[in-house]
């Protein structure tokens, strides 16, 4: 054998070795070269971190928060192709259809999140991997919200806006600025269906309006209400009608709501009537916060003593229902699910899953309006047993406005955990047994998105699919209405809100309801 | 034009107009697509970026007398189509009509200046068309309509269809294509009608009123007017001076809009502008010189008068040295005026009433938009509450704001190495201030949470200087003798001047009973002053304008005469200090 040949043996021996090498998955290794392992889990921000997602959520984009000059993150799971992702900076962008495949063949299982990063003048590390689990069940595709500042008593500009989760695709359903200025607020959808919703518009010129969306055809009524919910039928709304006034702290959280007068009323749709059944209408209680059972035979809500607003803080709602016979117009007597007397804390915003089984709601130290309430916390009820628990995903900051998903599996809610000012919607996986998992934000784009967002999102509730229904179609119900109707008969009728401050109309319209 | 840019910049500053109202603009993608849903976003949003340019006198000069000289050249093109001779003298009118804008100080300047400066080159671009390509012509004149449409709104398509039919008619165009060019306008209507959210005179209402209004409507109608006046004057105007001697042309033209400029400069609201900027800078004596020029007195403005008197350490003292009148309140919190809500937010948050403070800079973030200054006001208040958290979302707003991303990283950098604010003195000052009762309400009334104040923290000086000069304006003289002793502490052992003159008037009402500490507090040349008042006053008891006019002079800025007279007489700049 030539020199050459043997030359030309060992280099092709070496680059064999090599090449073995790198392909081998090697203890410490990888294809940046060997790192050490740093022992412990990377920091990331959002905590995407030891949750339960679904399969059809957006790519959960991060920002690693370890110094580093250069990272790589591995998403593996024990099916589908991995993905990689390496960068020059923290912002770890995942890819959309990589994401989807992985996250769709790894449904009911779990992957891994494997961090790298070389920091500058160092050799590369490795920190322990991140598992999240993948449900098997998918979230409800659109989340509807409203979006606003932190508003006291004016506003400028606020809408309701629908979210693709499955993207990160945001588009208005009615912004203010569609029908010049004005407050929109409670958007309520009929059994999740993007079609028929209802959503109430005030501080306009003349009623202030409810909107109904029907089959995607927009009415005008001329009734003005609070809080609502869709009978599941979709023949009638529970509504209630309340006399607010904001006022203001000097210590501890700012802002505080009272309640003076509320009532509850019923809208029956096609013959355009208000009723006021005597049972969710005491004269001598406060009742609010409507919420029908899923098969529509309870209407849940809250009901507290009329007291003077020198004694807010002792202002507690007991939890209550009424049985309701769709087909007599019958209603039983309402019952106690839960009593402030018994709790010592005060009950808002009951939903009860879809399927039946769990009642969830707030409780705080008083009030009806648990988002200006740090001390709000997500409670469950178990139908069957009637036993109820305080969720261990609360957080020390308010934890309030919750939706169900159609499935019954998911679960969002407004919260402040992050920063104690700003409302952020986070999701929690409700397994069969009625265990909630660590919640996980919203996911956008822009990983650093809600460090730098200060406006707040409330009313996240779940839709079947988008919003079809047109911004300009929903503002000309409010400007320029094809069908109006002013409900007959009695009912509650609305308080006029307090308003707390005055300016001119054209710098501001009236106060906002409290978000 | 540099010299007309100088003189702009001299009679409205730019960093005045900043701080008065500078235009939201945010370094992020987020906030360009919010400005291409709607027509005239884009004009809004180019605006809203060169407005941020005026954060520095050199800056916002250099960019306006940039589109000043872009203005006068565009408008001298097009004017020229008419009539060779009127153009300059069209365009030199144009530009001061332009530059006279800042001198109002109202919003909008850029925006009006930008939307005529593209009007016309939109206009000089169709003109390209070949005159004799009829159809081409008419067609991109509704392109370049429907363009300006969503650039800039409707107000310059209107502008666009006038020269567009006056161009027309001065090349002696066929009757069908100088409508089809004027119809151009319609692309307004047709907008209107598809996009319901679309409101075409919006822009309109940020004009103002008056000669402000008549300025941004001049801007606008003022090169189709010349245009006009062009065609009809035809060749029959002699082409005398712009001919003959341009120089002497352009000198005079020149000279005459420094006139106009000068002339149309709102003094109040100069005065006004300044008197905010100086206080902004917490210049406080220079505030309070130029105090005396400000009328009339917004709401806000007096808020900020009575914080610049208590830095100056002026307050209560000479509480009346400076405009007055009985029935103000010292935290008007129902007053007209969207500033209001953030001079509150500032003198509540020196106070210590952080939560009130955080109510009215969430009011002001509402009302006027994300400020700078509201933003970093708004991440003090947050960390003062525990939430630092929030306070570097506020933080990272402001970082997004031009030519405060230093301002921001600083703040953000302090935010997380002290979490708390704990070394942050001027925070621990106003930390000692807190409150540490509830008193929960949906109003601002003055007296007791300044009360309240007090209770908390008996050396709080400024809640004593604002409690006595809450009183001192509700006349309510019974209510000082218990703040003598924390109003001397902080004044050197003297009583304030103006405390001194209502406890006079007290112990002679009360035939002193007011205690022989608070009586041998008032000076004997105060007493003296007071007697000799008392006896002008006594002269002219059956004539209250001739009493009004004799003690003005003397005795306008002390509490005896806004006792008598309801509001203080004070000369024209306010003392240095008693």
């Amino acid at each position: 054998m030539s020199l050459a040949r043997k030359v030309l043996g060992l280099l092709l021996a070496a680059g064999v070795a090599v090449a073995g090498l790198s392909c081998r998955p090697a203890r410490g290794g990888g294809e940046s070269g060997p790192a050490t392992d740093v022992g412990r889990a990377p920091r990331l921000h959002p905590d995407y971190a030891g949750t339960v997602i679904p399969p059809n959520i957006a790519p959960l984009n991060f920002r690693i928060e370890e110094p580093a000059e250069r990272y790589e993150v591995t998403l593996r799971g024990a099916q589908g192709a991995p993905i990689t992702v390496a960068r020059g900076d923290a912002d770890i962008i995942l890819p959309m259809k990589p994401w989807r495949a992985l996250l769709a063949a790894n449904a009911g299982g779990a992957i891994q999140l494997e961090v790298r990063a070389k920091p500058a003048g160092g050799g590369w590390q490795r920190f322990v991997a991140v598992t999240n689990r993948v449900a098997r069940e998918p979230i409800d595709p659109v989340l509807a919200y409203r979006l606003l500042k932190p508003l006291y008593n004016f506003y400028s500009e606020l809408g309701i806006y629908q979210r693709d989760l499955e993207t990160y695709q945001q588009r208005p359903i009615l912004e203010n600025r569609d029908f010049g200025g004005g407050c929109l607020n409670c958007h309520t959808f009929l059994n999740r269906r993007p079609d028929e919703f209802a959503l109430h518009i005030r501080g306009v010129k003349g009623p202030q309006p409810m909107l109904l969306a029907r089959s995607n055809e927009v009415t005008r009524v001329d009734k003005t209400a609070g809080y609502i919910s869709w009978h599941p039928s979709g023949r009638l709304l529970a509504f209630s009608v309340n006399k607010l006034s904001l006022f203001f702290h000097t210590i501890g959280e700012t802002r505080d709501v009272f309640d003076a007068e509320s009532d509850l009323g019923i809208y029956w749709v096609a013959s355009n009537r208000v009723a006021t059944p005597p049972p969710v209408a005491l004269p001598d209680r406060l009742e609010t916060w409507p919420s029908w059972s899923p098969d529509g035979r309870h209407l849940y809500f809250c009901s507290a003593p009329k007291l003077r607003r020198e004694r807010h803080r002792q202002v507690r709602y007991d939890l209550m229902r009424v049985s309701f016979d769709l087909e007599r117009d019958a209603w039983g007597e309402p019952e106690v699910m839960v009593s402030a007397a018994e709790t010592g804390l005060s009950a808002a915003q009951p939903r009860v899953s879809p399927d039946g089984r769990w009642l969830l709601f707030c409780l705080a130290k008083y009030g009806h309006f648990p988002v200006y309430q740090p001390s709000s916390d997500l409670y469950v009820m178990d139908l069957a047993t009637r036993k109820m628990r305080r969720l261990e995903i609360n957080s020390d900051q308010s934890d309030s406005w919750h939706c169900w998903s159609s499935n019954s599996r998911w679960v969002v809610f407004s919260s402040k955990r992050l920063d104690g000012l700003f409302a952020r919607p986070h999701f929690t996986y409700v397994d069969a047994a009625g265990e909630f998992h660590k919640p996980f934000l919203l996911p956008q784009r822009d990983p650093l998105f809600y460090d730098a967002c200060i406006q707040t999102f409330n009313v996240p509730e779940f839709v079947l699919g988008p919003v079809e229904v047109s911004p300009a179609a929903l503002a000309e119900g409010v400007l320029n209405p094809r069908r109006v109707l002013t409900p007959e008969g009695g009912g509650p009728v609305q308080h006029r809100e307090e308003q707390n401050a005055a300016l001119p109309p054209a710098e501001a319209a009236e106060p906002p309801p409290p978000q | 034009m540099v010299l007309l840019g100088g003189f702009v910049v001299l009679c409205a500053p730019p960093a005045w107009r900043y701080q008065q109202a500078a235009p939201v603009f945010f370094m992020d993608a987020a906030f360009f697509t919010r400005h291409t849903t709607d027509p005239g976003g884009l004009l809004q949003y180019a605006a809203a970026a060169l407005a941020q340019l005026n954060v520095s006198n050199w800056l916002g000069g250099l960019a306006y007398t940039g589109l000043l000289a872009a203005g006068l050249f565009a408008a001298t093109r097009v004017l020229r189509a008419a009539n060779r001779a009127l153009a300059p003298a069209g365009a030199c009118a144009l530009v001061a009509i332009l530059a006279a804008l800042p001198g109002r100080f109202g919003p909008g300047v850029e925006q009006t200046t930008l939307a005529v400066l593209i009007t016309l080159l939109a206009v000089l671009a169709w003109k390209q068309v070949p005159p004799a390509r009829t159809v081409w012509r008419a067609m991109v004149a509704w392109l370049m309509a429907a363009a300006l449409c969503y650039v800039a709104g409707a107000v310059p398509v209107v502008m666009f269809a006038l020269l567009a039919l006056l161009l027309e008619i001065a090349r002696g165009g066929r009757a069908t294509s100088i409508a089809a060019c004027a119809a151009s306008v319609l692309v307004v209507p047709l907008w209107a009608a598809w996009h319901r959210g679309f409101a075409p005179l919006a822009a309109v209402e940020a004009w103002g009123s008056g000669l402000t209004l008549g300025l941004h409507v001049a801007a606008f109608a003022w090169t189709p007017l010349w245009l006009a006046l062009g065609l009809v004057l035809g060749r029959r105007l002699p082409q005398i001076g712009v001919a003959r001697r341009p120089l002497l042309a352009w000198a005079a033209g020149g000279g005459a809009a420094l006139v106009f400029v000068w002339s149309s400069v709102d003094t109040a609201q100069r005065a006004r502008v300044r008197f905010e900027t100086l206080v902004a800078r917490q210049d406080w004596n220079a505030a309070l010189q130029v105090a005396a020029g400000v009328k009339p007195w917004t709401a806000a403005a007096r808020v900020d008068l009575t914080r610049a008197l208590f830095h100056a350490g002026r307050l209560p003292g000479d509480l009346f040295t400076v405009p007055q009148s009985r029935g103000r309140d010292l935290l008007p919190d129902r007053e007209p005026g969207v500033d209001l809500h953030r001079a509150l937010a500032v003198t509540l948050f020196e106070l210590g009433q952080v939560n009130l403070a955080e109510h009215r800079a969430h009011e002001a973030l509402e009302l006027e938009g994300a400020r700078p200054d509201t933003l970093a006001l708004l991440a003090r208040i947050n960390v003062l509450k525990g939430r630092p958290k929030a306070a570097r979302v506020f933080l990272n707003r402001l970082r997004r704001v031009p030519f405060h991303a230093g301002e921001a990283d600083l703040a953000l950098r302090a935010l997380e190495a002290d979490p708390t604010g704990a070394g942050d003195r001027s925070l621990g000052e106003i930390r000692l201030r807190l409150p540490r009762t509830d008193d929960p309400d949906s109003r601002l009334p003055a007296e007791p949470l300044l009360a309240q104040l007090l209770a908390a923290n008996p050396t709080n000086a400024m809640a004593a200087a604002y409690l006595a000069a809450h009183r001192l304006l509700g006349s309510q003289l019974e209510l000082l003798p218990p703040l003598a002793p924390a109003l001397k502490a902080a004044n050197g052992g003297r009583l304030p001047r103006a405390c001194e003159e209502a406890l006079v008037l007290l112990a002679g009402q009360t035939k002193g009973s007011v205690g022989a500490a608070v009586e041998s507090a008032i000076s004997p040349a105060t007493r003296e002053r007071y007697r000799r008042f008392a006896e002008i006053a006594g002269r002219h008891a059956a004539q209250p304008e001739a009493a009004r006019a004799a003690l003005a002079a003397e005795f306008g800025d002390t509490f005896w005469f806004y006792q008598l007279f309801g509001e203080t007489a004070p000369p024209a700049a306010p003392a240095s200090g008693s």
